[in-house]
């Protein structure tokens, strides 16, 4: 009995269904990520940089039959899609609807779509690097420990005395400082 | 007579979820709240906690009590989370991502939790409990300094401006609601998350065919005699790690469904209290640290949060204050499990003594009747 189960053919099939596991692991972790991989597209009806082509005057864009977004010339809106390939329909003014398919690169989060780039038939869509973004109001600039610690040494714009601190009653104010309440004036510099 | 005893019984047996009964029942009506909104927040509760607190029966039925270790599990699927939305991936894709990811973490944790209560027989829950806090201490060196400067993160929204670390709080926008809304089925005036309770269904049918097969016989063994199974050639040892093992995989899942449902985390204390509410819960459903099923852990997520939902309006409205409510939270929580603790360390007491005098010469009827009990209870 214990030598069937331990017999190499047994050990083998153990080892391929093990191995065949892990694939299907794998396999799955990377279907959901490729498929479920969020992204933002910016949809763009401004004229082409070499201004060659020209931005469309009013028109209607849907992405994979989200709700139809209106443009007009020089416009910019916003659409979040899911998944590498998708599907775009686009109704200019007075005219028939028109689809298009696109693929998204897998590392981009944000792309810029130009839709008078796609309607003329080059290439539409790049990345789009938006601009540093201030932190959030009140967050500080994680020197500050004491999430971790409540007894950590605190900033230094918290601790007295040192360089950008507020100014301590009755010490001497640093020239171009404003006095504290009760301390000596800093001597005048001509 | 006999009936007066059974009675008696009866309320020792019952004493927690009556008592709490009593109370939920009576808070009720001076919180304010309309029947309807207390009922919807049942629905969506059930969805959001009936999961980890399913978590918790295997190791009962493996006799090593409250599983308080479960939060490492949890913390594991916080870790799977917060890659899901550095990544970006988006609705249940997202979560199923979280919950591979986390699940080899939350297998080594189990693993290595499973050992450690191995070598603390008998003290398991106290272990359990301060085992959370020790792997608390890595989770946050990980999430707070390697995420970021040795773990790469992609997303600068999670990511503190220092440049690592992760912020306090992150927005779950990208997976929120996405399971419970994936099926989601109106009724009213009542919304049900059927794609939730599908999921906690299928982990019921799991526990239920698992107590049938030769492991879930052998966990049962286990948790009745360790000494007994040893000698009849169960690997105690072995079963009881995969015992933690599985809770604390279940628990990732867990944790997973239930940020689903709140659309934030509290990236550093969001599991503190996760293994807390969920023992408070199962106690409050009538189970105890040897005797747990399935209808416990309903029972007691519908009563826990009852009180929770109506708490804060009742304290209000008794004594002008909604915070009052709000510690009552904290105290029913703690109070529960000591009350529960205490009363099987009293009952585990008398039964004993019952045994011996019986075993002394004294009344055999008695010690028979104690020793059928001890029985029910391991059941």
């Amino acid at each position: 009995m214990s030598g069937a189960v331990n017999s190499p053919n047994t050990k083998n099939r153990r080892l391929l269904v093990r191995l065949g596991l892990l694939v299907v692991y794998f396999g799955l972790m990377g279907f959901v990520f490729v498929t479920g991989k969020g992204h933002t597209l910016i949809l763009d009806n401004k004229d082409s940089a070499d201004g060659s082509i020209k931005a469309i005057e009013s028109l209607s864009i849907s992405v994979d039959g989200q709700d139809p977004i209106d443009l007009s010339a020089g416009d910019r809106d916003m659409a979040k899609v899911k998944g590498q390939g998708h599907k775009v329909e686009i109704t200019v003014k007075d005219s028939q609807m028109v689809q298009h398919r696109l693929t998204l690169p897998l590392e981009e989060e944000t792309l810029l779509l130009s839709i008078p780039k796609l309607l003329a038939g080059q290439p539409a869509v790049i990345p789009f690097v938006p601009l540093d973004v201030a932190p959030p109001a009140g967050e500080t600039n994680g020197n500050n420990n004491a999430f971790t610690s409540p007894d950590a040494v605190p900033d230094a714009a918290a601790v007295p005395g040192a360089p950008g601190a507020p100014p301590v009653p009755g010490a001497p104010a640093a020239p171009g400082a404003p006095a504290a309440p009760g301390a000596p004036a800093a001597p005048a510099v001509p | 007579m006999s009936g007066k005893r059974s009675f008696g019984r009866f309320l020792r047996e019952n004493a927690v979820i009556l008592l709490f009964l009593i109370i939920t029942v009576a808070a009720i009506k001076p919180s304010g709240l309309s029947l309807v909104y207390i009922g919807q927040e049942m629905i969506t509760r059930l969805g959001r906690d009936s999961f980890l607190v399913l978590a918790l029966l295997l190791p009962i039925y493996a006799g090593m009590g409250l599983n308080f270790g479960m939060t490492l599990g949890a913390m594991a699927g916080q870790f799977g989370l917060i890659l899901a939305i550095n990544y970006n991936i988006l609705g249940v894709n997202g979560l199923i991502f979280a919950a591979l990811v986390s699940l080899p973490v939350s297998l080594l944790m189990g693993y290595v939790c499973g050992a450690v209560l191995n070598k603390a027989k008998g003290r398991e829950m106290v272990t359990g409990y301060i085992l959370a806090f020790f792997v608390n201490g890595i989770y946050q060196f990980v999430v707070l300094y390697m995420m970021g400067s040795i773990i790469p993160v992609r997303s600068r929204a999670i990511v503190l401006s220092r440049g690592y670390g992760i912020r306090n709080t992150l927005n779950l926008d990208s997976v929120r609601l996405s399971l419970d809304n994936l099926l989601a089925m109106h009724a009213g005036p009542f919304t049900f998350p059927i794609a939730t309770f599908l999921v906690i269904a299928a982990l019921c049918v799991f526990i239920i065919w698992f107590k049938k097969t030769k492991l879930g016989q052998d966990m049962r063994a286990v948790g009745y005699d360790m000494h007994v199974a040893e000698a009849s050639g169960v690997p105690v040892d072995r079963t009881r790690i995969i015992a933690i093992i599985i809770s604390t995989v279940l628990a990732t899942i867990g944790q997973i469904i239930f940020m689903q449902n709140m659309g934030n985390m509290a990236t550093y204390n969001a599991h503190d209290q996760t293994s807390f509410f969920a023992v408070a819960a199962i106690l409050v459903g009538g189970a105890s640290v040897k005797k747990a099923t399935i209808p416990n852990v309903f029972i007691g997520v519908i009563l826990l949060h009852v009180l929770f939902v109506v708490s804060p309006g009742a304290g209000q409205k008794l004594f002008g204050e909604a915070m009052i409510g709000e510690y009552f939270r904290q105290f029913i929580g703690y109070g529960v499990i000591a009350l529960s603790l205490v009363l099987y360390a009293w009952r585990t007491r008398r039964e004993t003594e019952r045994l011996r005098e019986g075993l002394r010469g004294g009344n055999m009827a008695a010690a028979n009747a104690a020793a059928a009990a001890g029985e029910g209870e391991a059941k």
